[in-house]
């Protein structure tokens, strides 16, 4: 018990502060839904996560990942490990920099929940796929950029599958990725996090 | 035969396959999962799913972004 322990017993109950220590969470693509996630999470009282993303922060990922100026060319999952910290230094973090594969290892076995945050739509079809009979919980980004009227973010759910977004503006096909939308994403699937651990 | 397809209602004259019906309906099969009557079917066996009356199937498109 930490000194943010004290602080979110103001919101929890100690039970449920113990159910979110204990729960492991795997996130996919520390980008602009997995970092904002991974923060977001561990504020609520997350503590356990498995990190992987294959990528450096860029310039070009600032104006919506959680991450700053000091951090380019720094993997994203070591940068985020160490904001994580920043708010809980009880955060554990197992660190994958590779490429996603159903070929490779699965770096995600024992996590409770799962989160799918890669930017390419093959990829989230895949992984979606591979992880639906083997995790409890699957969480899905499925649209999300854009700004000015945009479609409604969306949560729809198939069995233990959270897809969440407005499955239509595509970064590939005239959308551009912006901070409010992107992480208005990030807060609904994390949200969906945190009722799957407390409910 | 009669299924219903996102949410309508679709007639089909001959018997199909899922993997049919996603690229029939779908821009973009490599970016689509197919849920028939509220399971996942991997994308492996569309080639041996054979579509029967009264099915309900959602197909739901992934776009990129992250």
């Amino acid at each position: 018990m930490n000194l943010f322990h004290t602080g979110l017993l103001r919101y929890l109950k100690p039970e449920q502060l113990d159910r979110l220590r204990q729960t492991r969470v795997g996130i996919a693509g520390c980008g602009g839904l997995g970092s904002n996630i991974a923060v977001l999470l561990t504020r609520s009282g997350l503590e356990n996560f498995i990190l992987l993303d294959r990528d450096t922060v860029e310039a070009s990922n600032l104006n919506r990942q959680f991450f700053f100026l000091s951090d380019i060319g720094r993997p994203k999952t070591g940068a985020l490990t160490q904001y994580l910290r920043g708010i809980n230094p009880e955060v554990k973090t197992v660190l994958f920099q590779e490429t996603w594969s159903p070929q490779n290892p699965d770096r995600f076995a024992g996590c409770d929940i799962v989160v799918e945050a890669f930017d390419r739509a093959g990829f989230k079809k895949s992984f979606v796929e591979f992880y639906q009979s083997r995790a409890k919980y699957v969480i899905s980004g499925n649209g999300m950029a854009g700004y000015q009227r945009p479609q409604p973010l969306a949560v729809r759910q198939i069995k233990n599958i959270f897809i969440v977004g407005d499955a239509t503006t595509d970064i590939t096909n005239g959308f551009a990725p912006f901070a409010p939308r992107v992480t208005a994403c990030a807060g609904l699937m994390a949200d969906i996090a945190l009722s799957l651990v407390l409910n | 035969m009669r299924i219903t397809l996102n949410g309508k209602a679709t007639a089909f004259e001959n018997d199909l396959l899922l993997r049919q019906l996603v690229q029939n309906f779908c821009r973009q099969p490599e970016h689509v999962i197919a849920e028939v009557n509220g399971e996942i079917v991997k994308t492996d066996h569309w080639d041996q799913t054979v579509l029967k009356e009264g099915d309900v199937i959602e197909l739901v498109g992934f776009v990129g972004g992250g």
